[in-house]
This record gives structure tokens, sequence and C-alpha cells, in this order.
């Protein structure tokens, strides 16, 4: 696999490669928008994923120096932010009185923004969209993140299990369980 | 050819919970099996880009430099309690710090009181112990310096022979 960045940074997606993260900058540069899509599928707060993106690459920063390439880089950063998240959700779940609504405007347009597509298909498909935004949000932790990391970030089932601290068997059950509930609530499992 | 794949089936082939080499060979005959099958990929791409579009539109094409020392006022807000503690503590010690300065108020004084007399009277004493034990008066010192020792011996002597004899 080929890097994807120079400028004094070999990153690369797959774990066995050689990664050196001394030009942060650049890992910034490169993971920023991927973390801060996970962080915000996963709160729906843009305040919120803002913040805990940015303590994510602080956290990542501070402990570069231990960071030895045993995973790549992605899945190192998306560990912090899944750590992050569960933290979140764990004090959230205290404050039961700052519970508030999304404070994000969902865009489903975008993936339907297909000329050859009828108005009818284009109109079926947000539907479908808005149900999995919707689904995704009742999931339960696990499940939500599993989810994300698999259809959204694209990992492999090892790399979600070393992000997420959890057996390759674990979370195959979480996914299974997700896509299943996903299915459903598109009218697909019946 | 064999049943069409259920719906666990297909939701274990994306789960990677699958692994029946005759099911995966179903999978590539059967049109109607493979349509189910990228009908649910099609929708997780549209998910995909229905996330990125979205985080996108919140966050900026351009991610923003991160700088280790930053102030981040969301974090400020969860110290929110700290003032209102303070105050609550403040308000509770309040009405002990009062009585007990009270207390010292009542208490100080009395000390400094009670030394000055006791200064007056030992100075008092002291001068008439001083008087007492003059053995003439003051106005003849001088005289009393002039003489030996032994004849004021001799003559106090005399003197209260004379006393008892009266």
């Amino acid at each position: 696999m080929e890097p994807v960045a120079s400028s004094g940074i070999m990153v690369t997606d797959s774990p066995q490669c050689e990664v050196c993260v001394e030009d942060f900058d650049a890992v910034v540069r490169l993971y920023w928008s991927k973390v801060f899509r996970f962080v915000l599928a996963s709160l729906r707060d843009r305040d919120e994923a803002e913040c805990l993106t940015q303590d994510c690459f602080i956290r990542a920063f501070r402990a570069r120096e231990r960071f030895r390439g045993e995973a790549s880089v992605q899945t190192w950063l998306m560990k912090i932010a899944v750590n992050l998240v569960r933290d979140f959700h764990r004090s959230r779940k205290l404050q039961f009185w700052r519970r508030a609504a999304e404070s994000v405007d969902i865009d489903v347009d975008a993936a339907v923004a297909t000329p050859h597509l009828s108005p009818e298909a284009q109109a079926s498909i947000r539907e479908q969209l808005q149900a999995v935004w919707d689904v995704t949000a009742s999931l339960p932790e696990h499940q939500r993140t599993v989810f994300l990391l698999r259809f959204v970030e694209d990992l492999e089932l090892l790399e979600i299990s070393r992000a997420m601290g959890l057996t390759e068997g674990a979370v195959k059950k979480h996914l299974f369980r997700a896509v299943h509930a996903v299915r459903e609530r598109i009218g697909r499992n019946s | 050819m064999s049943e069409h794949l259920s719906p666990d089936e297909i939701t274990g082939f994306f789960a990677g919970t699958w692994h029946r080499p005759d099911r995966e060979q179903h999978l590539r005959e059967c049109v109607e099996c493979r349509k189910e099958v990228s009908w649910f990929e099609d929708v997780t791409r549209q998910f995909r880009k229905s996330v990125t579009a979205t985080a996108q539109a919140a966050d900026g094409p351009v991610p923003p430099r991160i700088e280790v020392v930053t102030v981040r006022p969301k974090h400020f807000r969860r110290l929110g309690w700290v003032i209102p503690a303070a105050l609550a503590a403040f308000a509770v010690m309040m009405p002990f710090y009062t009585i007990r300065n009270q207390k010292a108020e009542i208490s100080g004084p009395q000390p400094a009181v009670a030394i000055r007399p006791a200064t007056d009277d030992e100075l008092l004493l002291n001068s008439v112990q001083s008087r007492l034990s003059r053995r003439v008066p003051s106005a003849f010192e001088p005289m009393l310096q002039l003489m030996s020792t032994d004849w004021i011996e001799a003559n106090s002597q005399n003197d209260s022979l004379k006393e008892n004899s009266q």
C-alpha cells in the first residue's frame, strides 16, 4: 500500500508498515476530518465533536513517543477517539439535565445528488438515509461504534477490534446486531 | 441452484460471521441475492457520503491548526459547579468566623488590664521597702558614708541595749 502523505511522514493504512509521526501537522491534516466525522456521527453535536476531536489530537500529540507503529495511525487515533466518545457518553448519562437535541444539520442531499436518478428514486434514498441516521442514533454504544467504524471509516474487523479493545468475535457480534437493526428498519430483514 | 440467502445470512455476510463455501458459491451465481447484497452496499455507501457531507458542512474543509495550549470554554463549563460550591462553603463558614472573632475580642484585652496594677504595686512595694530599710534619713546619708562601719555597728548595739533597759 502506498504512503498517503509525504513531507517527513510515512503514514500508511497497513499496520505492518513503518509509521513515523514526527511531523504531527501532517497527521492532523490527514486525519482531522476522519476523526471529526466519526465523533460527529457518534455524538450528533457539532461543538462537542469539535472539542473531542481536539482532545483526541492533543492526547495523540502527548502520547506520540509511545506510538510503536503496531497499528496504523488511523487505528491509533480512532482508539483514542472511541475512548473519548465512551467517556463522554458515561459523563452525559449522569448529566440528565444536559441531554439536548441534536445540534447538527444532517445532510442527506449530498448522497442523492446524482443526475441520472429520478425524483422518486431520490426521495426513496433520502428516506432510507434518514432511517439509517435514526437507527444508528438509537443503537447501543458498542453497536453504533462498530457500525460507524466499519461502514463510514471503512476499517477492517481486526482494526476495529484493536480500536475498541474487543475481540474480533465480539466485534462481529456487535456488527451483526447493528446491521440487523439497520436492515430491519429499512424493511429488508423481513 | 440452492435456496436463496436468508436475511440473517445476508446480515452475517456484512458482519463477517459467514464462512460457508456453498453459500458463497450461491451468492456468486444468484443474481437476486447479489442484487440484495449490492443494495445494502449502496445504502452504506450513501450513508458514508451523507456523514462525510454533514461533517464537512459542520467543520469546513480545512482542519484547524492544533495548539497544545488552547482555550476551550466547553471545558470550563464543566467546572461551573466550583463557584457555587465556593459560595456555599463561604456562607456556611462565615457565622463560625464571626463568632470566633467576637470571642477573641471579648477575651483579648483582659490580661493587659491585669498586668498594669501588678507592676504599679511592685514599684510601690519596692519604694516602701527601700525607705524602711534605711538606717538614717536620706539627708544624713552623705555623713554616714564618712563614718567607719565599726563605729556605726557599735553605736547601733548601744542603742539597742538602751532600748532594752528602758
